[in-house]
Parts: C-alpha cells; structure tokens; sequence
C-alpha cells in the first residue's frame, strides 16, 4: 500500500488529515457555511453549531492498514420487508462508521465454496440502501434535541429546545387532558418506524405516554388496504396463504420446469424484495432454460428493472386499465365457448359445466335453496334448516352480462342445453339464458339496454352496452387486441398450466384496485387455474414474503443471551378496563379525522384557505359519505369501560350505539386530537399533503397549554428534521438503529449486538427515553380524571417507580440497556460451559455469526393439485347428473370481504352467497357491506346518512358486485369535481386551485393543449417508503440537477438542512424549505426527482430528457425532472413514492416531489382505503427556475 | 493472494448482463469503501442503455485496458500500468490538465468539485486531481474481492486474471464497441479493455423480449 492508494482515501467529508490540515482548515471554514450554524436562527437551535456529521472525524492515513479496523456484523438496519434481512458488515474506526460492506464468505460453515450459480446461494447481499448506511448516521438533518414549536406548526424558526424531562411531561399532559375529555378514541399511536429495531424503535419510547391504552386502531395499512379489503371476494382456495402462496416458495417450482408459464400484472419482485431478487432472476433462467416454450408476460404501463431481466414478453397497458384487459380475454373466451346462436361450441375455451357446478355469478342465475348435507338445488322455498339460501344473480347483471353489452349470444344460449346437475336445477322451473341484456342503470332506473348512452357523463355507463372484445379493450388498455387473445388462450388451456400470476401492491392502492384484484381473481375462477401445491395461481398478492426457503441452512448452536426486554409497568384501572375498546377504522381516516375534530375552528379560521378536495363540498365533517370517518364521535360506554351502550332508534326501530349528547342532539365530535409517533404516517405516505399540511398550520400549538383539551398535538419521535417532524408540536431526537443494542437476525441468523456508534447530541435510545417518560409519568401521580362516556372515572394507577420498573431496574440504580447486555455478555463468556467462554465482548458478538451450510437446491419438477381441486376435477369427470356436495359442504370456497368494516345494525345478510359452496364473480356481499358500513354508529345522524349511500352523482350505484373495468376518466372526474356541479361547491372550492395552475377546465380530459398523464407511484427502491429519503449516496439515483444526466444529483448537506432565509414572496409565513439549494436556487447544486415519461409523449411536447417539468392536478403539483424513456407507456407517467414533501413558500410547487403532493384522498371504491397510485395529471416544462 | 491473481498478469473484469437487476449496490458499494463523498465523482456507474433494439444493462468503471488512453495522453505522468495491468493514478503528480478524460472512450477518470471533496491535500497540486477505480489493490492485497464484486447481488460480476476469465466465461465477449456501442461515450477507440460481457439478448431474437406496444393516447379518450 502506498501513497497512491492513501491520497484516493482522502475524500470523507470529516476528514481532517495531519496532511491536509491547512489546506482543510480553510474548507472547514465553508463547509460549517454549508451547514447552516450562525447562532440566532431555526438551525442552531435544531441541529446545534457542529452542523451534521462531522464529529469523530478519522485521520484518512489511518484507512489503509485494514486490520486496525473494528467490523462488526449487523443486520442491515432497513427493514425493507417482512423476509430475510440482508447482512451487514460495519468498519468502524475510533467509534465512528467508516464502511459498509455485505456478506463475502467464500464458503459455508463445512468448507464447501459457494456456488454463485444456484439460485439457493445462501448469502443475503446488500443492496444500495444498506451500503449507504454511513450517510444515514452521519448527516447533517440528524436531530439532536427534543424541541418545542412556539410560534407556528412548520415555522422552523418557533423551535426551542427544551429538555427532554420537559418534552415529556408537556406531552403527557396533554395527552391525559385529551384522554379525559373525548376518550382513548382521540388518540392515534403511530405504529410505523423510522428506525428499526427494538430499542430504536420509537413505539418504545412513545409508551410511557400511550400507557392509557385503548386509542384508536385501524384495519389494515397503507400498503395492503385494497388486499386485505378483497383478498377472498372471489372465494379461491388459499387466497391469502403468504406461507404457500408467496413468491418465495414457488422459486424451486420455477427452477425445476414445475411452472409453465409466469405473468406479473407490474410487479418488480427485484426491486421490493432485494433478498428474493436473485432466486427469482436465477429460477427464471433456469425455467427458459428448460423450458423453451416458457414465457415470463410483464403486463405493466412500466418495463421495470425486473421487466428488463426476466420478461420474454412485454405487454404494454395503460396505467389502472387491467380490469379492462380482462374482461377483453373474457370476451374472447365467451365467444370461443358460445356460437353466435347461443349453441356451446365442441371444444370451447371454457369449461362451461365447471363453470355452471364451481362459479356463482358468471351468468344470470335464479334464486335457488342448496342443502347443506346432499347438495341438492331446490328452487323452491325451503326456509327451513339444512338450506342455504342462494340469491339470484338478476337478469342482465352478472358479469358475462356486463361483458356481453348488445351481444346477443348469451341471451340465446340457454340452461337447458347444459346437462351438468346445476344447469338442470336451474331450469327445473323454465329456462333461462345464461345472461339477458345488460341491465345495470343509466340515470338511477332505466335499465341500460333501453337508455340513451348520451344522458350520462360516465364513460363507464357509456359503455354499458359495448361488447368487452378485445378490440373494445384495446382502446382502453392500448393492448394491442392479438395480445389480449392470446392472454386468454394461455389462460384458458390446460397444457399452459400451472401459471405463477404474480401482482403487486400498485394495482391496489388505485381508486378501482378492488375491481382490479377482484378481475384476477375472476380469470383464475372462470380458467380453472388454482389449486396447485406448486405454482399455485390461487394466492393473490404472491410477491410478498422474501424468504424462498432454501436458502441455506442455520447452524444450531448456542446464542447470545436475549436483549433485556422492558419491565411493563403495570396500570391499574379504576373502571374494570385496561384498553377500553375504539372502533378501528381504516387507516386513512385517521388523517381525515384532523377536520372532524376540528371542523368548526377551520371553518373559522381565516388562515384556512380552502380545501384541495375538489370532489366534497365541505358541508360534512368527513368526505367521500364515509361510513368509517362517521364513527368519530364520543359513545357511551357500560360501565365496564369497554362496551358501548345501545339504544332503539323509535323512528326506523333499528339498535344504535348510543352517544353523548344524544338528549341534547349535541354530539361530542371526537375525531383525531392527538397524534404521536414516527415516520411519515400524517404527511408523507397520506394522500393530499398539502390539505393535511394545510390544517396542521391552521390548528393552535399544543404547546400553548399542556393542559388544554381542546387543541390539536402531534409529537414526534425522529431521527430526521422530516416533513413530518418539521410540522410537529414536540420534536424527541432517536437515536439510529446502529447506534442502539439490536437482536434483528442476521441473513436468518438469531444475532444480537451492542451499538456500533454515538447517538449524536442529546438524541436517545428508547431505553433511555422511556425511563425519563415514565418518570415524568409518575411525578404526575395517579390519573383519576372524570369521563363523558361512562359513570366510573378513568382511576389508573401510575406506580412511583415506573421508570426503574419499566427497565427492569430499582431505584436509584439507572443501568443504561448497553451497560446491561454488555454485562450480560461477559457473564456469558465466563461460563465455563458457554461456547462463548474465554471471549472478549467482541468475539462472542462476532462468533454468534456462522455461515449459512448452502445445500444443493431441490428444485420442484412437477406441480400437485390440491385435494379439493382433485375433487373438482373428478366430479367434472363424472356425467355431473349428480350434486357436486364435497365444495359445499366443508365451505372449501367461501367468498367474503373484510370483515373490519361490517359492523351492522341487527340485519342479516341472509341469502348472501358466501355459503354455497363455489366461487363468486357476483359479490353482493361486498355491496352490501359498503352500504351498510358501521351504520351501528350512525344513530347520531339523519336516517338517509347512516351506512354509505351506494350512488353516485347520477343517483346510479356507486358500486355494483361485478370485477367490471371502471374508466378512470370517471375516476378522475369524480376526484377533481367535473361530476359536482353546484354552484356553492365551486364556491367552496376556491382555494384548490392556490396549489397549482388553474386548469382550463376541470375535466382534465377536456384539455387538449398540453399533455396530460396518468401518474402511478411505485415502490423506489433506494427508500422504503420515505426512510432513507434525505441520504445523499441514494439521492444519487433519484434526482438531478436541472439538465444533469446519470446520478447529476449534488445537494449533500443541502438536503434536511434548514434554510436561513425567509423566502422572498411567502407572504410573512415562514415555511422554510427542507432543500437549502432549492431555496436558494442555487442551480448547480439544486436537484429533483426523476418522472419517468415516454419518449414519444415527451418528443410530441417538446420535452427533453434533463429538463425540469411541472405535474399538477386539482388537488397539488410537483416539480420534477423528466426522465424520457421507451419503459414507459404512452400516456402515462412514475414518480415513485416517498420523497419528502418540501413545498416551495414562493408557488406552492413540491419541489421535494412527494408522490402523495399530487394525490387526491378520496377513499378508494369498496374498501375506502387509500388510492396513492392514482392521479391524473398536466405535465409541462417549468419556468419559475 | 486470491487463487484469480497473479502478480504478472493482467487482471480483468468479467459482466454477466443477464444479471444486472440495476440494483446500483456496486456503486454505493465502490464509493462507501473508496470514501468517494456523494456527489459526480463516481468511480463506476450502472445504467441501463435503451436502444431501439432493447434494453442494455451495464455496470462498470476504468477497465485497465492494454492500452490505456488516459495513461498515454497524460503529459504530467501521473497514470502508470502495474505489472498486473492495474492503471494506477497518482494524485499528488496529476495536473488537471483533463485529457485523460476525453482520450477514454468511456470517460471513466473523474473530477470531483469543491463540494464532493472539501479537504484537498497539501501534497496536491490542484484541487480535485483525477481519481478513478484502482481494482481496490487494497483489497486485493487483504485476500478480499474488490468491493464492486462482493457487493453485487445478481452474482453478475467476476473479476481475475484475463486467463481466468476466459476460461471460465468463453462465451463472454470483450467490450467492444459493435456489441456495446452505448459504453463508448467519448470515441470509438480501442483500447484494449479488460472488461468481459455475456450480453443479454436484442429484442426479437432469440432469448430476447418480445414488446407489445400499445398504441398512442392523446390524453383524451378516443370515441
């Protein structure tokens, strides 16, 4: 090693080399510059006068002698996924992060070499995100000290720095006067982190505050809303068997020719699952490899990097349009089963008998009874027991009907011609077709076959009566129609199967995703391919778990003792009840529940200026009529604390859960009070950031009274100045996963370690931060406060001692968690029978790790059915003259939705066919869950405002039970308010347009003189989520520099760094920007983020690659550079998800880009969760920079 | 020493583009060992080409070609080639001057800014002298792969003696401009580069990806 290679180490940022000191001092000098620290302003106070990252600096000459170096195995300290965690190993030097490297053993624990050809290699590499990780601990956005916000929500310059005894009592106050007053249902505990880890995490520290319990859950997440909504609507077998089902566990089918055939709708497995990315890519070889036929179809808007690798075919689609597309392969099935006479074809493309026995819904059907015991079908009444009732399917509404239009097949083609047992039942009383003309409303009753297509503005309805072929499919999907064919046919015949059907999170998350997942579920119903043990086309959402299962196996030795857990101080509860039970909601009410709280005080407040909802009128305290939203008043409780007490309503005689201030007809609204938690769950990952920002800065500080019930708080636990942190009442500095005690697995190694580095500044761990929390809990005595809801007082018991409890410590002995498990350590190496005896501390951490015995991989070479498809098919292979009972009779299928929004009044569901025993594409049961939501809460508002109204804004239903493809011009006419057309809305809505440019029109569709997009937001994966959004060795592949090519991004310690300047043109409301470079318009180092845009779009519109464009809608607008690419369809545009939101003071443009800037938060169709990836959108070149 | 090394003997790198998934961990890889600050500077870059006949991805830095244009061109020295064709850059004697950067057909020395690199050395002559991969010697003398191997997740990167390369790899194809034509951004020279590629297939041939394209949309629907 000489020279040569010592100068090329000179490059930190800390260094401060003997050799290089003059010179380096003088650098220094510009670097504290950079950084932002003159004494009076927002960045002193926030991130102290080090600026960020240059404590610890290293001498660089020290770097190259490679065993002077501490390394240390961690687990990558991302959670990206719930698989494996990739491994980590940390360089450090004098206690400071110097290098990130992954696993390179050569060989497993026997000696033998790895083979980097099988795909079941066990090493867990790293990929981008976990090399960066220096630069997420050293970085000059670190928060170093629990602030207090004294002037304004988002006014960096109103933080003080408070001590942290202080943060914690102020926010416990808080927090009991709010508990006291509207009820554990005003509290939202986040559970999302932004660090990971137990003692990282800030759920730790948050529960010395939270220890009241009960606040207010929600069903589902941000990610898996629409999944979890529908994952069983059409009633497949192991539907959501992550363990069989995942993308993992068919790698080996996928090696061994198993699987015949691969279709991804838009995923890129590679990219979200680093630790499948190479089992997939290499089983995928292997199967093209085997297999000459095999075809891997990528049906996306976007040829993804995992496209690029593994796709033998590329079908184009336009963003949300796949519904379309499947009922065009339908279409072609439909037509290739039945002549034009209605007459079954002799070797059609359906099984048109399997159909009829397996499948409700597919064609008209008559009501019918089903015995429980022997199958049989009765149409008569047999309201007795033993009989299920089945509803009909009416005539002109099942989902061949609704495919069919003016197609007058089906019409002809009659049950009678069938002889399978069903079709016989059915007709027992008169034949019928198998689907009468379309039938669905146009104008609230008139039945579509007799409606003037012009009445209605829905493209949707207009459609009605159109025959889904292919070529009407094509129009819609832009999938050439020969594709769409040929699709079908390799769904519809057997020797293609079995088919591995993968899909991903960005079909949901789409205003229509439960129409989308359900039209898959569909197509594997009516094509009979589910039921295999290997490459099952059952499962749904396969990409999801990363573990492929042989990934090497674990030795099974000894460990390391476990991490000291926490003491559970224990809470008495005076009321019989330690977690009085709240309604859980979906998760993006909570967010909506900021203006039901506090609706009259907006309204009120002149600073408000409007609403970036252009769909909802503000008349209401909840938007969209939602049903979860309508549940956020205070209930009275029996006095156990846990139930709610009921009344009759004397009007409709329906059972209701009574509420304060029923007598009075004065409801407690209740909605979101109090916010506390991590990571980006209030701004960043919620749709419509500018309406949440928007209210946050309305809404008086907390902080002007602890004690005041009556106003809005947020605290936030972070380890970045974030979006989120930066509009928080209360600011609690963490420290990061590395520098915490960990016990996370290594590559699927049990691994624990004590931390590799300092928190900076006065930024703690939650073992630290919880001890201050409870103590501050308990200098606040017992909680004994008088309720709304209920006679008996909260009366919770707060012990003097919990701090010392909670760490499992007794006073005055504090013992940090490090001290501790360090201690726990060396006792380890002292036992004489330990396998750790005679180490020091860092050998027995180190010698926990063994490599991982890689074995030949056992690769699948033939599928299985399952037992019930086995039954199936042997039933099909019977004269079928008999009931098919063996479904039915141990509910194999039973079709259902969520249960979490099903709280109905006393109604039942009768005649649902959830029970009889065969798949649905009908499901009235879905329907029938929106309209009657949680109407059990909604004694408190008028009989005609309880459930969900299913209309829309042509009194037609807003939802029908079919998987049809709903245009998503409807879409976005209803998001951006073409369909509200009173006058007092357009009033109301005004101040939409102060976010953006005023389009010309409201109907986007309208607006022909600039190109106009559908915008999806993916996954990146150089963040998960908005985590590691601010590192710079990431940002390199997400943003530029105006004109700038590959990775031109230079905003290093320009980015989560306070700018100290009041923003020329923003009017006295301090809003200072995350991006000082930006601000400043400092071009040369200023960056944004890539949107990803075709290339024959942006030639047409005199677009560049490099040049900066503007997106904007109704509800925001982003600023951007394009990247002009051939992996984008026409028409369509990516800006991928999790940026931070970092709206420009001057214009209002998100200069940070924050996907969700141009996302509306009108709740998704059926499931009312969150439709991130849905926007429509003006694209333009920018001219403010 | 690695079994792939021979102190007398050129050394190579081997790309397997069948499976890059432009995960970029060999960038960060590379920069977070070389302590190559974020910004332009990067030793080697990952980027995935798009020509009409497909989609091209391709990972690399300076491939120590036999005849290195950069060392050549540079009129101050400061570029030499090891007895294991390592081309080395020394720092403290380079002058800025920059022809070794268009004399690269693939433009791979590079300069960092006042930003990138704030401490300039005092045994420098000018502030942000040329820096570029070195094959990690450091590593290499430690028994270690270089970072940019070891980090890679597609298991798509090899490196070693040019002979190891070509006998465990013969269907790799040198880095030439006909076959990758997107890697030469500065001329079309042939400088003998020490980069071997399995190429991914063109579309429409055999083992490449067929596209369906769809069709044009104005952003109005088309009735």
């Amino acid at each position: 090693m000489g020279k040569e290679t010592n100068v090329l180490k000179s490059l930190e940022e800390s260094s401060i080399s003997r050799r290089s000191f003059l010179k380096g001092l003088a650098a220094m000098g510009a670097l504290g510059a950079v950084a932002g620290c003159s004494k009076d302003n927002g960045g002193e106070i926030i991130y102290g006068n080090t600026g960020g990252g240059l404590e610890g600096a290293i001498d660089p000459e020290d770097l190259s002698d490679l065993s002077s170096f501490d390394v240390a195995y961690a687990t990558c300290p991302h959670n990206c996924g719930p698989g494996i965690r990739c491994v980590s190993k940390i360089w450090t030097k004098n206690g400071r992060i110097v290098r990130v490297t992954t696993d390179e053993t050569k060989t497993d624990i026997n000696g033998n070499v790895r083979d980097k050809n099988n795909w079941n290699d066990p090493r867990q590499l790293n990929c981008a995100k976990g090399h960066s990780y220096k630069y997420r601990v050293y970085h000059s956005g670190r928060l170093k000290y629990p602030l207090k916000q004294t002037k304004k929500r988002g006014d960096a310059t109103g933080f003080v720095r408070i001590s942290w005894q202080q943060a914690y009592n102020e926010v416990i106050r808080k927090h009991r006067a709010i508990y006291a007053k509207y009820g554990p249902a005003a509290i939202q505990a986040g559970s999302n982190n932004s660090s990971a880890g137990t003692w990282a995490a800030p759920s730790k520290a948050v529960s010395p505050i939270t220890s009241l319990g009960g606040t207010r859950g929600s069903f589902s997440d941000h990610s898996f809303h629409q999944y979890n909504y529908c994952y069983n609507m059409a009633g497949l077998p192991n539907s959501k068997n992550y363990s069989s089902n995942h993308i993992g566990s068919q790698i080996p089918a996928v090696a061994g020719g198993a699987i015949k055939n691969w279709v991804s709708f838009g995923t890129n497995s590679m990219s979200t699952n680093n630790t499948l990315s190479y089992p997939y890519l290499r089983a995928n070889q292997l199967a093209k490899e085997l297999n000459p036929n095999f075809k891997h179809y990528v049906i996306s808007p976007e040829l993804c990097d995992t496209g690029v690798l593994n796709a033998t075919d590329w079908v184009q689609i336009r963003n949300m349009t796949d519904s379309a597309l499947i009922a065009g392969m339908i279409y072609h099935l439909i037509t290739n089963t039945f002549a034009a006479d209605g007459s079954i074809i002799e070797g059609g493309l359906l099984d048109v008998d399997y159909i009829d026995t397996c499948v409700y819904g597919f064609f008209d059907s008559p009501e019918y009874w089903l015995n429980e015991t022997t199958g049989d079908i009765s149409l008569d009444n047999k309201d007795d027991a033993g009989w299920t009732k089945v509803n009909a399917v009416p005539a002109g509404r099942s989902y061949a009907a609704w495919i069919m239009g003016d197609d007058p097949r089906l019409t002809k083609a009659m049950y009678s011609a069938s002889k399978n047992y069903t079709a016989k039942q059915y007709v027992t009383k008169g034949d019928m077709p198998r689907a009468s003309s379309c039938s669905m409303t146009i104008g609230g009753e008139t039945p579509a076959y007799q409606a003037d297509v012009n009445a209605t503005k829905y493209y949707t309805k207009k459609d009605y009566m159109t025959p889904k072929s292919p070529e009407w499919a094509e129009k819609i999907t832009g999938t050439p129609a020969d594709v769409i064919r040929e699709l079908a046919e390799l769904y519809a015949k057997p020797e293609n199967h079995p088919i591995l059907t993968e899909w991903t999170g960005g079909l949901q998350k789409s205003e229509n995703g439960v129409l989308t997942l359900f039209a898959i579920q569909t197509l594997f119903a009516i094509t009979k391919t589910w039921g295999y043990s290997h490459g099952s086309t059952g499962g749904m959402y396969q990409s999801w778990a990363s573990n492929p299962g042989q990934l090497g196996t674990a030795p099974e030795v000894e460990g390391l003792p476990g991490l000291p857990s926490n003491g559970k101080v224990s809470i008495n509860n005076g009321s019989g009840s330690a977690n009085p039970s709240t309604p859980a909601m979906s998760c993006k009410e909570h967010f909506n529940g900021l203006y039901f709280a506090f609706k009259d005080e907006l309204d009120n407040n002149p600073d408000f200026k409007g609403f970036a909802n252009p769909f909802w009128d503000g008349s209401t305290r909840y938007l969209n009529d939602d049903a979860g939203a309508k549940t956020q008043i205070l209930y009275k409780r029996e006095d156990d604390g846990t139930t709610y007490k009921t009344y009759q309503d004397p009007e409709d005689g329906r059972t209701y859960y009574d509420y304060v201030g029923r007598e009075e007809g004065k409801p407690v609204y209740v909605g979101k009070r109090f916010y506390i938690g991590s990571a980006g769950t209030q701004l960043n990952q919620v749709a419509n950031t500018n309406w949440a920002a928007e209210i946050m800065k309305a809404l008086p500080l907390a902080g002007n009274n602890p004690d005041d019930p009556d106003t809005f708080c947020m605290a936030v636990f972070d380890i970045y100045m974030s979006p989120q942190a930066m509009l928080a009442d209360y600011v609690f500095p963490m420290a990061n996963t590395l520098e915490v005690v960990d016990g996370t697995s290594v590559g699927g190694i049990p691994f624990k370690r004590l931390p590799l580095a300092t928190p900076p500044g006065e930024a703690k761990d939650a073992w630290d931060a919880a001890f201050i929390g409870w103590n501050e809990q308990s200098k606040l005595g017992n909680y004994n406060a008088e309720r709304l809801d209920c006679a008996v007082p909260y009366g919770k018991t707060v012990p003097a001692d919990a701090g010392y409890t909670y760490i499992g410590s007794s006073a005055p002995t504090y013992k940090s968690i490090n001290d501790l498990y360090k201690a726990e350590i060396e006792k380890e190496c002292q036992k004489a029978t330990s396998r750790f005896y005679g180490m020091s501390v860092n050998q027995a951490i180190a010698a926990q790790i063994l490599p991982k015995t890689a074995s030949e991989p056992v690769n699948v070479t033939e599928t299985t059915r399952s037992s019930l498809r086995q039954a199936v098919d042997s039933y099909l292979d019977t004269d079928m003259s008999v009931p098919f009972i063996y479904a039915a009779a141990t509910n194999k299928f039973s079709p259902s939705v969520s249960n979490a929004m099903a709280t109905f009044t006393t109604e039942t569901q009768a005649g649902m066919p959830n029970k009889c025993g065969r798949m649905t594409c009908y499901a009235e049961y879905a329907v029938y869950t929106w309209e009657h939501a949680y109407d059990i809460y909604h004694g408190w508002l008028p009989a005609d405002q309880r459930g969900q109204k299913n209309k829309d804004y042509e009194n037609d239903p807003f939802i029908y039970p079919i998987p049809m493809y709903y245009a998503f011009e409807d879409t976005f006419n209803e998001m951006y308010g073409e369909f509200n057309t009173s006058s007092t809305k357009k009033d109301k809505q005004a101040g939409w347009y102060t976010v953006g440019p005023k389009p010309s029109s409201n109907d986007l569709s309208k607006i022909t003189d600039k190109l106009t997009l559908t915008v999806g937001s993916t996954h990146d994966r150089y963040r998960s989520h908005s985590s590691q959004a601010e590192n710079p060795y990431l940002r390199e592949f997400t943003h530029r520099t105006k004109g700038g090519g590959w990775a031109s991004c230079n905003d290093w310690n320009e980015y989560s760094v306070v700018p100290e300047i009041q923003a020329p043109g923003s009017k006295g409301d301090f809003s200072p920007m995350i991006s000082r470079a930006v601000a400043n318009k400092d071009m040369t180092q200023a960056s944004w983020h890539e949107f990803w845009m075709n290339d024959e779009d942006a030639a047409q519109f005199g677009i560049k690659d490099g040049d900066l464009i503007r997106v904007s809608n109704p509800v925001g607008a982003i600023r951007v550079i394009a990247r002009v690419t051939k992996r984008i369809v026409r028409g369509h545009g990516q800006i991928h998800q999790g940026a931070w939101y970092d709206p420009n003071p001057v214009d209002h443009v998100d200069d940070g880009a924050c996907a969700n800037t141009i996302m509306s938060n009108r709740p998704s169709r059926f499931d009312n969760g969150n439709s991130v990836h849905c926007a429509y959108c003006i694209v333009e070149k920018e001219t403010s920079f | 020493m690695s079994y792939k090394i021979d102190e007398s003997k050129q050394l190579g790198f081997y790309f397997d583009q069948t499976r890059c998934g432009a995960c970029n961990a060999c960038t960060v890889a590379c920069k977070d060992w070389n302590q190559v600050n974020p910004g332009k500077a990067a030793w080697r870059k990952q980027f995935t080409y798009e020509l009409a006949d497909g989609f091209f991805p391709l990972a690399f830095g300076c491939n120590h070609c036999d005849e290195p244009a950069c060392a050549t061109v540079c009129s101050a020295g400061a570029i030499t080639k090891d007895a294991n064709g390592i081309v080395t850059v020394n720092r403290d004697k380079c002058q800025k001057l920059e022809m070794c950067i268009t004399a690269c057909p693939f433009a791979k020395p590079q300069i960092a800014d006042d930003k990138q690199e704030p401490n300039p050395h005092v045994s420098w002559r000018v502030s942000h002298p040329m820096q570029k991969c070195n094959f990690c010697t450091d590593r290499l003398a430690a028994g270690m792969e270089p970072a940019c191997v070891a980090s890679c997740v597609g298991r798509a990167l090899d490196f070693g003696t040019v002979e190891y390369i070509k006998n465990k790899y013969p269907d790799a194809k040198r880095l030439n401009y006909g076959d990758f034509p997107y890697a030469f951004v500065n001329n079309q020279n042939d400088t003998g580069p020490n980069l071997f590629i399995k190429p991914i297939a063109k579309q429409n041939t055999a083992g490449g990806m067929v596209i369906h394209k769809s069709g044009s949309y104005t952003g109005k629907r088309q009735d």
